[in-house]
């Protein structure tokens, strides 16, 4: 029975692979209200239903696909969907969001989330439409890459179809292959295409075509108007649409904290050749997730004469981390990771591992830093894990296990998952950020960098660690469940008030952003006791940036001789864990839990402690 | 003085960069000749240290104007 009767259609689409079975289950208001939608819905549905230490490869491992109340909508930036399952790249909490046509066809299909468990016995695509799902043999379309599978797809079910697939990089496991769409969205880092690979599925193709339950529809419709129409005014944005999130390249570079050479410094010389300007000139085309009126996708044609959907993180892992400064090349290795269906920031972060590894004589293989021949084989041995490809493919942490001699100093992740786009070395509350950020090296829960730039570049306060945390809620928490797109909000100033009358006019709740502030808190309580669940040594040694920001000092630029200082980080750390209601160790405290109404998860980690 | 200008701020300034002679130190919005008051989305730098429109400046400063981004 569907209680919830606005903004949430109240269904979730379970899928059983082992018997290619499906059935609908309803959830009622109160579960949507304390855990919304996307990671809220995730990181609850894995906590509640994966047995404790699974292999992620595994067929009992959960793949999710969750959207939020208001995805779907015209509103802006509501085109998106998370992707969820227990890592294979870290053996914790895993997920992702893209923006896809598949989120709106989820929700007009009638569900908010899809479970998928089990395998199929053979290579397998799903079809959903409504009430209908197929399950198809995918065995012409296995060992395919992504843009060719989903022009396949496309031909057969229409183009207003949204598709999910995988490519080699999934189907082969690769540790850090994510979930694919409309060639070059991608989502879920730590290895959810992976999970989609070792289930034998190769694609999820998605139509919905009933209409979505809205309590306030032409407040809704007015609401869409007025936003879309806010976003456009805004005196940033016709910059942002010539260069997107490109601009940022100039940004970090100018910050000294533009990864370089495997992060070994925070500025690039050829950086003026890879910058938004450089891809400004090489624009053809200009493409976004459904719903979105700042379109971030900018392509450009690359060195093979194809087109290569760019953006910051891709340039900053794929060009300047390891040394390569012509976008056009840096272009084809973003093509290549696309269509094999390779997570951009970690293929960089292993690319750059291996040549430093290379130049010191720590293994065999000769990699040149800025070579895009050599980047390139390095691409194509981790698709199809060919010699060294193998090693490669487990990510860095794997890595530098396997070759030692000290490499473990600057393999850079945290939790087993690589780091974004921002040398930390001069950025001590970012290098906080990605400690505690909750899947691991990630950005998109706080970016706290822009905010320690333009108020305390190198203090280790308690402010800052307030600042961070404000953020995680506000990020990691309420936009990942909301599933909404930041880059409104931060890059062209779209007020968060609009949020709530969202909201409002969709569900016909009165949620507020305390009730939302509060949602994230409870997310990331649950998503520690996810880990300390499956990782019985889970704690603050967890929580720690890479070495090299600690003793490496930065040679050039205006931070030369930069570093983090430790003492100060611990201090951080310290305030963070205190602040959130954690123990020293980082795992909330029982009152927390009770205060986030989550008394049954500290009653199991009690038990099992 | 130095002034970078960086992300649709130059757009603002019309160019990315800038020299303006400072004879007299003064508050950095009399100087430039675009107003940044009350821009919430920019960020001010002097000297690699966190600046606002009040900021005193001279000849021998380099001041940098950055938009408030996220990555990518």
């Amino acid at each position: 029975m569907v209680i919830i009767m606005h903004g949430w259609n109240g269904k979730i689409l379970r899928i059983d692979l082992n018997k290619k079975k499906s059935t609908v289950q309803s959830y009622n208001r109160d579960f949507a209200l304390q855990f919304f939608g996307g990671r809220g819905f995730a990181i609850k549905i894995l906590w509640d239903e994966l047995p404790q230490g699974i292999d992620p490869l595994s067929p009992q491992n959960k793949l999710i696909f969750a959207t939020g109340p208001i995805t779907g909508f015209p509103l802006t930036s509501s085109g998106k969907i998370v992707v969820a399952a227990k890592s294979p790249l870290t053996g914790g909490y895993g997920d992702g969001n893209l923006g896809t046509r598949a989120a709106v066809n989820l929700r007009k299909a009638g569900y908010e989330a899809i479970i998928i468990d089990g395998k199929a016995d053979v290579p397998t695509y799903m079809y959903i439409e409504d009430d209908t799902v197929e399950f198809h043999d995918a065995n012409g379309m296995w060992g395919q890459g992504t843009f060719t599978a989903e022009d396949e797809l496309l031909s057969t079910y229409g183009k207003s179809a949204g598709v999910l697939l995988i490519g080699q990089g999934g189907e082969n496991l690769v540790k850090f292959a994510p979930v694919i769409s409309q060639k070059g969205r991608a989502g879920g880092r730590p290895g959810m295409g992976a999970v989609m690979g070792s289930k034998n599925l190769k694609a999820v193709v998605i139509k919905g075509t009933q209409d979505m339950p809205i309590a306030d529809p032409q407040g809704l419709k007015e609401l869409g108007k007025e936003g879309y129409k806010d976003v456009k005014s805004k005196e940033s944005y016709d910059f942002w649409m010539r260069v997107g999130t490109m601009q940022a390249l100039e940004w970090t570079n100018e910050n000294s904290c533009l990864p370089t050479n495997n992060f070994s410094e925070g500025i690039f010389d050829d950086a003026d050749n890879i910058d938004g300007y450089a891809m400004e000139k090489m624009k053809v085309g200009q493409k976004g997730c459904p719903n979105c009126n700042m379109q971030c996708g900018n392509i450009i044609l690359d060195v093979e004469g194809e087109e290569a959907e760019l953006d910051y993180e891709n340039v900053g892992l794929l060009g300047s981390n390891i040394g390569l400064g012509d976008l056009k090349k840096v272009g084809l290795l973003n093509r290549l990771a696309d269509d094999w269906g390779l997570d951009t920031i970690s293929a960089g972060n292993v690319i750059g591992f291996v040549m430093e590894a290379s130049e010191k004589g720590l293994i065999d293989e000769e990699y040149r830093w800025g070579s895009v021949e050599d980047a390139q084989q390095i691409l194509e041995d981790i698709t199809f894990k060919k010699g060294f490809g193998k090693v490669m493919a487990e990510g860095v942490k794997h890595l530098a296990q396997h070759i030692g001699g000290g490499s473990e100093k600057w393999a850079m992740h945290v939790k087993g998952l690589e780091c974004s786009a921002y040398d930390c070395h001069a950025a001590p509350g970012m290098a906080l950020a990605f400690a505690t950020c909750s899947i691991g090296a990630h950005h998109k829960d706080a970016w706290m960098i822009s905010w320690e730039i333009a108020n305390d570049r190198s203090g280790y306060t308690k402010e800052k660690v307030a600042q961070l945390i404000d953020f995680q809620q506000l990020r990691g928490g309420a936009f990942e469940s909301l599933v909404v797109c930041r880059l409104p909000w931060i890059e062209v100033g779209f007020s968060l008030d609009w949020y709530p009358k969202f909201l409002k006019a969709a569900t016909g709740e009165a949620i507020t952003w305390d009730h939302l502030r509060a949602l994230g808190d409870r997310i990331y309580a649950l998503n520690r006791a996810f880990w300390k669940r499956e990782i019985s040594d889970f704690g603050r040694a967890w929580d720690m940036p890479p070495e090299r920001w600690f003793t490496e000092p930065l040679t050039k630029g205006s931070f030369k001789g930069t570093k983090i200082d430790r003492k100060g980080f611990e201090q951080m750390l310290d305030w963070y864990y205190e602040i959130r209601g954690w123990d020293k160790n980082g795992i909330p405290t029982t009152e927390t839990f009770n205060k986030l109404g989550l008394t049954t998860v500290a009653q199991t980690l009690q038990k099992m402690n | 003085m130095n002034i970078k200008c960086i992300g649709w701020i130059s757009s603002l300034a019309e160019t990315r960069e800038m020299n303006i002679p400072v004879e007299n130190p003064d508050q950095l919005k009399n100087i430039l000749p675009f107003s940044i008051e009350g821009k919430d989305s920019m960020i001010i730098i002097v000297n690699n240290q966190p600046g606002s429109p009040e900021s005193v400046v001279s000849n021998e400063d380099h001041v940098v104007l950055l938009p408030v981004i996220s990555g990518g």
